[in-house]
C-alpha cells in the first residue's frame, strides 16, 4: 500500500495540471464565482439627506441587515421599478418650522417599509449612554452559501481527474503492470484515491483558509464543519469516479458523466438560490447529492451542532460506499476479463 | 439568382439543429426556467419576518424597565409582526436561539437590557429586530420629525417580464451565429468564391444572408413575446411597438456583428468561439442571467456592466414597459443602429475587396490557360 501511495503520488505529481486544478483552481473560481454570483436577502435602501442634520441618515445606515445603496434623487423611480432599491429615504427640512421630513418612496410591496419607518421615527442624535448592552459577534461580512452549489459542483467534477487517470492507465497498460507486481486492484484504487483524496482536501482546506482570511460567512459555530462536509464532497466525488471509470472507455466519454453531475448542480440551486426554485427543479434538487451536502451544511448553521447533518451525511456516505464497492467490483471484473 | 442564393442561405440555415435551437428553443426556456425561478427573488420577497419569535426574561427587573419593555415589544409586535415570549431558563432559551427557534433573548435587569443573539447564525431579519429594540429602548420617538409614506404608482418589472427581455436579448445576440456559420459553410465549400464570380456578385451574399437572418429573428422576437404573453398573461399596454422596435434594432446590431466576423474570419471554429464568448459576456454583464440590480450592487462590476449592448437595451426595455420611453432608449438605438451601420459598411468593403481579388485571380488563370 504504502509503495502503491508513493507511486500514485508521483504520478500525479508529475501531471501538474492535475495538481492545480484539484487544488488552486476551486479558490480562484471560488473568488470568481462569488462575483458573478451575487444573490443576497439583503434589502436594499437608499438615502438621501438634504440637510445637515445627520440622525435619520445615521439611523438607517446603523440598521444590520439591509444594503444602502447609492441614489440620485430623480432616479428613485426607475430603481425602485428595476428592484435596485426598495425603499428610498429623502430627508428635507421643513421651511416653516425647521422640522426634518423623511419621505419613504416605496413600491407599496417591502417587507421592511415598517421597520425603516420606525428607524426614522425614532431616530435621535443624543448621546447617552446606551441601556441595552448586545453580545458580540465575530461573523464574516461576505455571503459563502451563493457559491457553494458551485463549488460543490467544482469539487465533484474534479474527481474526473482520478477517473481518467484511471482509464488512461488501463489504455496504457500500467495498471497490467502493477497487478502483475502482486499489487491487488484494492490497493491499486486505495492508493490512488487516497492519494486524490489528500490532493483534494488541501484544495477545500485552501478555498475555506482563503474564506476565513477574506471575512466570509461561515454562519457555523465552528468553520471546520464546513471543512469536513466538503472532506465528505471529495471522498464521494472520488468513489464516483471510479465507479464512473469502470463504465466507460475513454476520457472523453467522461465528459458525459461530468455533464449529469453538472444538470444535478444546476437542480441543487447553482446558477439560482434553491429556495426561490420551481417546485419541480426542487423535487428533482431533493435527489441530487450536492444537494444534501448544502442541505447538511444549512443544518449545521441553523442548528450550530454538526449532528444536524448526520441524516445528509448519512445519505452520502451510503452513496458513496455503494460506488466505491461496485466501482472496485468492477475494475476487478475488468482485469480478470483481461486475464 | 437571389432568391436561388437566398434560398440556399435559408435551407443552410434550418439544417443546423443548433441554429433551430437559437431561433426556438433557447428564449422559451429561458423564458419559462428563469420567469418561474427569479419570480420571489426579484420581487423581494425573502420572508425576512416569517416566523419570527423574541424570548424576554426577567432578571431582578424594574418597574421603569418592565413598562418600557412592553412599550417597546408591542411596537416592534404590531410594526413587524414578532412575537415575544417570556421564558423561565435563561440558558436554555440561549440554546434555542442558537439553534435558531428566535432571533434573541431579552433579559429584562434593574437598569437596562441585555440582549443576547447568535454570534455565528443571525439572520438578516434578527438583524433589523436588534437594530430597532437597541434604538427604540435608547431613544423616545422624535417629535419633530415628519415621516411621509410615498407610494409611488408603477408598475415593478417582474421576473416573467425581464426574464421574456432577458431570453430573447440572448437568443438574439446569438443569432449572429447563424450568420457567421453561413459564411463559415460557404468558406469551406467554395461558394463563395463561385457565387463572387458570379453575376450575383458579392453585394447579393450579403442580402441574401441578412434578409434570411432578419426573417428569422423576427420569426424568434414574435415566438417570446407571444409565448410570455401567453404563459405569463404579461399586460403591454406600454409601448409594446417601441419595445418590439428595440428588440429590431438589437437584431440588426446583431445580424451585422454576425456577417462582419463570418466575413472576416474564415475558420468556422473560430467565429463560433469569438461570438459565443461575446455573446455570453455580453448577455452575464447586461443582465441575462443574474439580474442586472444585484450586478449594479458589486463596486467594480457596476461599472463594467455599462459596456453590454445587453444592458443599455435592458435599460431601456425595463423603462418603456414601465411606460417611460426616454433619453435611454433614443440613445440605446442610435448606439446600436451605429454599431449596425459600421459592421455592415466593413462586411461591404470587406466582400467588394475580396471580390475584386477573386475576380482579378481567376482573369489571371483565364489568361494563363489560354496562353499555351
Amino acid at each position: 500500500m504504502k509503495n502503491m501511495i508513493v507511486t500514485a503520488l508521483k504520478l500525479f505529481g508529475r501531471n501538474k495540471a492535475f495538481l492545480f486544478s484539484v487544488t488552486i483552481i476551486p479558490t480562484l473560481l471560488f473568488l470568481l464565482m462569488t462575483v458573478l454570483l451575487p444573490y443576497t436577502k439583503k434589502h436594499s435602501v437608499s438615502v438621501i439627506n438634504h440637510t445637515d442634520d445627520k440622525a435619520i441618515e445615521n439611523s438607517i445606515n446603523g440598521i444590520d441587515g439591509i444594503n444602502i445603496v447609492e441614489a440620485k434623487e430623480d432616479k428613485i423611480a426607475e430603481l425602485i421599478t428595476r428592484g435596485t432599491i426598495e425603499l428610498a429615504v429623502v430627508i428635507n427640512e421643513d421651511p416653516e418650522t425647521g422640522f426634518a421630513v423623511a419621505q419613504i418612496y416605496n413600491s407599496g410591496d417591502s417587507e421592511i417599509y415598517d421597520a425603516v419607518e420606525l428607524a426614522v421615527s425614532y431616530a435621535s442624535d443624543s448621546s447617552q449612554n446606551s441601556i441595552t448592552s448586545v453580545n458580540s459577534s465575530d461573523r464574516g461580512t461576505h455571503n459563502l452559501m451563493n457559491t457553494l452549489p458551485f463549488m460543490l459542483y467544482k469539487f465533484i467534477e474534479g474527481a474526473s481527474v482520478l477517473g481518467a487517470m484511471i482509464i488512461a492507465d488501463r489504455k496504457k497498460h500500467i495498471k497490467d503492470r502493477i497487478m502483475l507486481s502482486c499489487i491487488s486492484p484494492v490497493t491499486y484504487i486505495s492508493g490512488m484515491t487516497m492519494v486524490y483524496f489528500i490532493c483534494s482536501c488541501f484544495g477545500s482546506g485552501l478555498y475555506c483558509l482563503v474564506g476565513g482570511i477574506m471575512n466570509y460567512d461561515f454562519g457555523m459555530r465552528y468553520p471546520i464543519h464546513y471543512f469536513i462536509m466538503l472532506c465528505f464532497v471529495n471522498l464521494f466525488s472520488a468513489s464516483f469516479y471510479i465507479f464512473a471509470a469502470t463504465l466507460v472507455n475513454s476520457e472523453e466519454s467522461l465528459q458525459g458523466v461530468s455533464t449529469l453531475v453538472l444538470i444535478s448542480a444546476f437542480f441543487s440551486g447553482m446558477l439560482f438560490p434553491f429556495d426561490y426554485m420551481p417546485k419541480v427543479f426542487k423535487m428533482i434538487g431533493n435527489y441530487c447529492p450536492q444537494r444534501w451536502i448544502v442541505k447538511g451544511i444549512e443544518n449545521i448553521q441553523v442548528s450550530g451542532t454538526f449532528s444536524a447533518a448526520f441524516p445528509q451525511i448519512g445519505l452520502v456516505f451510503t452513496l458513496t460506499l455503494i460506488f466505491l464497492i461496485i466501482g472496485v467490483y468492477r475494475n476487478n471484473k475488468i482485469i480478470n476479463v483481461r486475464y | 439568382m437571389f432568391s436561388a442564393i437566398f434560398k440556399k442561405d435559408f435551407k443552410l440555415a434550418l439544417s443546423n439543429p443548433m441554429h433551430i435551437g437559437i431561433i426556438a428553443i433557447y428564449p422559451i426556456i429561458i423564458i419559462i426556467v428563469f420567469g418561474f425561478t427569479m419570480r420571489n427573488n426579484m420581487d423581494n420577497i425573502y420572508g425576512t419576518f416569517d416566523n419570527t419569535k423574541v424570548f424576554y426574561y426577567r432578571d431582578n427587573a424594574s418597574d421603569e424597565m418592565l413598562s418600557k419593555f412592553t412599550e417597546i415589544s408591542e411596537i416592534i409586535s404590531d410594526k413587524i409582526g414578532v412575537e415575544f415570549e417570556e421564558i423561565s431558563d435563561y440558558d436554555k432559551a440561549c440554546d434555542e436561539v442558537e439553534a435558531s427557534k428566535a432571533y434573541a433573548v431579552i433579559k429584562i435587569e434593574a437598569d437596562g437590557y441585555d440582549y443576547f443573539r447568535s454570534d455565528f447564525n443571525e439572520t438578516y431579519g434578527g438583524d433589523i429586530v436588534r437594530t430597532l429594540f437597541v434604538e427604540l429602548s435608547n431613544n423616545e420617538a422624535n417629535s419633530n420629525t415628519v415621516v411621509q409614506n410615498v407610494s409611488l404608482n408603477i408598475k415593478k418589472v417582474t421576473a416573467d417580464v425581464y426574464y421574456t427581455f432577458a431570453g430573447l436579448g440572448i437568443a438574439i445576440l446569438f443569432l449572429a451565429l447563424v450568420m457567421s456559420n453561413s459564411f463559415g459553410r460557404d468558406y469551406s465549400s467554395g461558394t463563395i468564391e463561385k457565387i463572387m464570380m458570379s453575376k450575383a456578385g458579392a453585394h447579393s451574399i450579403i442580402l441574401s444572408k441578412f434578409t434570411c437572418g432578419a426573417i428569422l429573428g423576427l420569426i424568434q422576437i414574435a415566438i417570446a413575446l407571444s409565448l410570455s404573453t401567453l404563459i405569463f398573461n404579461i399586460d403591454w399596454n406600454h409601448n409594446l411597438g417601441m419595445i418590439i422596435m428595440v428588440h429590431i434594432v438589437m437584431l440588426l446590431f446583431s445580424l451585422c456583428f454576425g456577417l462582419m466576423v463570418g466575413i472576416l474570419i474564415p475558420n468556422k471554429m473560430t467565429t463560433y468561439l469569438a461570438i459565443c464568448y461575446f455573446a455570453m459576456l455580453s448577455n452575464y454583464l447586461g443582465g441575462s442571467i443574474t439580474p442586472v440590480y444585484l450586478l449594479e450592487r458589486i463596486p467594480i462590476l457596476k461599472y463594467i456592466i455599462k459596456i453590454s449592448p445587453i444592458y443599455w437595451t435592458n435599460q431601456s426595455l425595463t423603462n418603456l414597459y414601465n411606460g417611460t420611453n426616454d433619453s435611454k432608449t433614443r440613445n440605446c438605438i442610435i448606439v446600436l443602429l451605429a454599431f449596425a451601420v459600421v459592421f455592415m459598411a466593413v462586411t461591404f468593403l470587406y466582400t467588394s475587396s475580396k471580390s475584386k481579388s477573386i475576380s482579378a485571380n481567376a482573369g489571371y488563370k483565364n489568361q494563363e490557360a489560354i496562353q499555351p
